[in-house]
């Protein structure tokens, strides 16, 4: 008997469709399942840049409250024509040759001793100069001052730094007590020496850290100047006065704000989600020096530029704090008692987080009369 | 011949095994298939459900932004809030607007015009120089209004024009900067009447500073009697009367009474907070008119401060109930009827913290209450129709905020209150119309209101899910737009659009609700 052979192209064509065709479908359905997770993500960045720009907001009048009092370094010394970092005069004594970087309190955007426009020192001094000296975008515009003169601009990219000006250890207790049983023969047991300067800068200038119980030396340690000031100008990002501004890489491209100063107490804030760094444009950054920022590719600015998200907002500053008047009424169960008897302001009893202290209030930057957010772009930011 | 060949078949246990087999595979693929589907039915529906919940966050944050949901420039029927001119001389929460000239009686809601004349006169008088009656002279604002930078004023170095305290009406372009003498608050809020103490005199409320600070130029102050005891426990003391008249002239510090005076009708108390500095002190002096009358908020006797501090209730040697007795908890579902507070008082005006009588700060003033800009189009509570008067008694009217404010104890429904603020306050409303009914429904909203001096712009997210109904939120606290800075987005008028800001040189820049109208 024999037999005929079996057509089995047949069979496996079969099979080979079912599969081919299960499989098609399955690929189809991956791949909009794919797609639609990616326009998800691509959806969610953006509601995740929103959030980051509103951030900048906040970031933006923090800067400008916090401006109003402090971080003013720069003022001229009499007779010099620009203020730089290298003929600051010493506050209270402007006929001085010393010249010596201070950082002096200021009294507002508007100096609320006589309406000028501050910042100013106690001395009056103001901390800033109208000469031209920087180009911003648009192109033909003119230059306008360093900030913080009035009309003038500045940037904030708000990358992190690897290590912030004045940075220091994160050393809960330099100077611990020697507590350890063993060592109750030792003549620093469960006694409080402050051997160790505390706190003590990230940056070591050759303070030493001497373990519990160890006497310190003889002589004392050389403390390296250079480590804590390397000098007013150029930084070597080793220092402990003026850190390490190279930004960490994971923080990069995420989001800046910048402010333009456009009357004495009103101010024209952009915020921004992206890696712009707060260069409105390329030829902007170019002619501020920095192109290298954006390998000096203008089309790639331009594609950075395409996918970020700006908004522009109107502030007002006022020197007004919230008052510190809880307690100027009677006292609600006892009546006839006056409550500021009991808590009289900054009391020692007043406690940081109670709603009812007067230190609750604390604020010394005073605080925003309206914001406006713009509905569309303006000429100059 | 041939015998036909016989073709090979299956066997029976063949063909059983691959049926078998072949039902196996096919299930197999099937139930892959069928799970595939499935899951990308269920990532498809919470695509779609994340889809509307950012198209929720974003709509949040535009009405953070520009205050559309509470004002629609582009739409007259979503422009309530601009009403002014509103008469609620008979409403009894209102007693405390009386006439003191030369404000009227009226008052305004958040987005009313606040220098308008005419019919539709804003709670804001139009300026006028009181000394003079001339409508020159005071001009405001004193600098261009195109909504560039504030101008600080006076001029260092320079001497206040002669007018210079006689504005009556708000100069949006002022910056109201500390240095400028006619901004700082003139009283002594440690100085009160304590009627347990010293019967039978006037009060002594924020002491006796009408002479130099008032609203009126020429203010009328009666005699005045101090009687002792005080302090306790003294039971008596000798007394003495008192005659104190304001000079000739009038008083020289006119503008701060009249900015908060004007303020407090024209734009309701939010607003009132919304607009002026974080240092106010919210009082003034007025002239008075009242024999013996100690009803604060209205009048006040012998030239003495008129807080905005109203203890309704107060009447003589009455003691007053305590200010937790709100007109929302008074009356928290059915807002169009007015019944008076179970305790037999007056509905509470702007209280503070409820202890005691005088002038405060913001953070007392909302150490326990909260102002809001009521919304008028929250369905839940008025099915898209409220009346004038609730929208106005609303918008002068606190809620108890405080920690009593989460229970109903005491038969005074806090609770029941604050719930109802809430739901006028923030309502929240669908996305959009006429979505398919497998979608989930999505609910956004923006409200805005103040609590222990802080401005809180609090935006809701509520989604429910049509499958299996489960409600879930997202709320979040933002900074954006204040209503000063809503008004200047929109172009006074009725549904005349938004109002174009440029700086650059030379621009032309349109009128905005902030200045005069």
């Amino acid at each position: 008997m024999s037999s005929r052979p079996r057509p089995a192209g047949a069979r496996q064509g079969t099979i080979l469709i079912i599969v081919a065709g299960m499989s098609a479908l399955l690929a189809t359905m991956a791949l909009t399942f794919v797609a639609k997770m990616r326009a998800d993500a691509e959806e969610s960045a953006l509601v995740l840049q929103e959030a980051q720009a509103r951030i900048m907001l906040a970031a933006a009048c923090n800067y400008i409250q916090e401006g109003s009092r402090i971080g003013w370094d720069t003022y001229k010394a009499a007779g010099s024509a620009n203020p730089t970092d290298a003929n600051d005069a010493f506050p209270g004594d402007p006929n001085s040759s010393a010249t010596v970087p201070v950082h002096e309190e200021t009294f507002g955007w508007i100096d609320t001793r006589d309406g000028s426009s501050g910042p100013k020192t106690q001395e009056g001094r103001v901390c800033w100069t109208n000469v031209p000296a920087v180009t911003w975008a648009p192109s033909g515009s003119p230059q306008r001052p360093l900030w913080p003169a009035p009309t003038s601009i500045v940037r904030c990219p708000m990358y992190v730094w690897q290590r912030p000006p004045c940075a220091t250890q994160l050393t809960a207790a330099y100077n611990p007590i020697l507590t350890d049983p063993n060592q109750t023969s030792n003549p620093t047991y469960l006694y409080p020496f402050l051997h160790n300067p505390d706190p003590q800068p990230q940056v070591s200038n050759g303070w030493v850290q001497l373990a519990p119980g160890t006497n310190p030396p003889a002589a004392a340690p050389t403390i390296s100047t250079t480590l804590y000031d390397d000098g007013a100008n150029g930084a070597t990002q080793s220092d402990f006065i003026h850190g390490d501004p190279t930004p960490r890489t994971q923080t990069m491209n995420k989001s800046w704000f910048r402010v333009l100063r456009e009357g004495p107490a009103t101010f024209l804030i952009t915020v921004g989600a992206g890696g712009t760094m707060g260069f409105r444009s390329y030829s902007e950054a170019s002619a501020q020096g920095f192109a290298t920022l954006f390998n000096s590719d203008s089309g790639y600015f331009q594609d950075l530029s395409d996918h970020e998200m700006r908004m522009w907002y109107r502030v007002e500053w006022s020197a007004a704090v919230t008052d510190v008047t809880y307690h100027w009424n009677l006292h609600h169960t006892l009546g006839w008692q006056d409550n500021y008897t009991q808590w009289p302001q900054n009391a020692s009893h007043s406690w940081a987080y109670g709603p009812r202290s007067s230190g609750f209030d604390r604020n010394m930057g005073g605080t925003f009369r309206w914001i406006e957010r713009l509905r569309t772009e303006p000429t100059f930011w | 011949m041939s015998t036909p060949r016989r073709t090979r078949g299956f066997t029976l246990i063949e063909l059983m095994l691959a049926i078998g087999l072949g039902i196996l595979v096919i299930y197999t693929a099937y139930s892959g298939f069928r799970m595939a589907s499935q899951c990308i039915v269920v990532a498809n529906r919470l695509s779609l459900e994340n889809s509307l919940i950012r198209a929720g966050y974003s709509m949040a944050h535009d009405q953070l932004d520009y205050w559309t949901n509470l004002d629609d420039p582009n739409d007259a029927t979503h422009e309530t809030l601009r009403l002014s001119g509103l008469n609620v001389s008979g409403q009894n929460w209102a007693y405390s607007f009386t006439a003191q000239a030369p404000f009227p009686t009226t008052l305004g809601l958040p987005f009313a015009p606040m220098n308008a004349t005419g019919a539709a006169a804003g709670a804001f008088p139009a300026n006028v120089d009181p000394t003079s009656g001339a409508s020159s002279g005071s001009a405001v604002p004193r600098n261009a209004s195109t909504g560039g930078p504030m101008v600080v004023l006076p001029l260092v170095g320079t001497v206040p024009p002669a007018n210079w305290e006689n504005d009556n009406g708000f100069d949006p372009t002022y910056a109201w900067a500390p240095h400028d003498p006619r901004t700082w608050f003139r009283g002594n809020p440690l100085e009160k009447w304590l009627w347990w103490v010293a019967p039978n005199t006037s009060p002594t409320i924020m002491g006796r500073y009408g002479a130099f600070t008032n609203v009126t130029p020429t203010p009328v102050f009666s005699t005045y009697t101090v009687n002792g005891p005080y302090p306790p426990p003294q039971t008596s003391a000798p007394s003495y009367s008192a005659n104190y008249q304001a000079s000739s002239n009038y008083p020289p510090h006119l503008w701060y009474g009249r900015q908060l005076l004007g303020l407090s009708r024209a734009i309701g108390w939010y607003g009132l907070f919304d607009y002026l500095p974080a240092n106010t002190m919210f009082g003034y002096y007025l002239s008075f008119s009242q024999a013996g009358g100690n009803l604060w908020g209205n009048t006040s006797s012998a030239g003495n401060l008129a807080t905005f501090y109203t203890f309704p209730g107060w009447n003589g040697q009455n003691y007053a109930p305590y200010p937790w007795q709100d007109p929302f908890v008074a009356n928290p579902i059915n807002p169009t009827g007015w019944v008076s507070n179970p305790n037999g008082g007056w509905y509470w005006n702007f209280v503070g913290q409820g202890m005691g009588p005088t002038t405060m700060g913001v953070y007392s003033l909302t150490s326990t209450s909260s102002y809001a800009v009521s919304n008028p189009y929250g369905d839940s509570i008025d099915n898209g129709i409220i009346d004038s008067n609730t929208l106005a008694w609303r918008c002068y009217s606190y809620s108890n905020s405080d920690y009593s404010a989460t229970y109903n104890g005491n038969n005074q429904g806090a609770a029941l209150g604050l719930q109802y603020f809430i739901a006028t306050t923030l309502p929240l409303k669908a996305i959009m119309a006429g979505t398919p009914t497998n979608w989930p429904n999505v609910l956004v909203g923006c409200g805005h209101y103040i609590k222990s001096a802080h401005y809180v712009n609090l935006a809701k997210i509520r989604w429910t899910s049509p499958l299996t109904g489960q409600v879930a939120e997202l709320s979040f606290d933002g900074l954006g737009t204040t209503l000063r800075g809503a008004r200047m987005q929109r172009r006074p008028g009725s549904a005349t659009g938004w109002a174009n800001w440029d700086n650059a040189t030379g621009a032309t820049n349109d009128a905005n609700m902030d200045g005069p109208q």
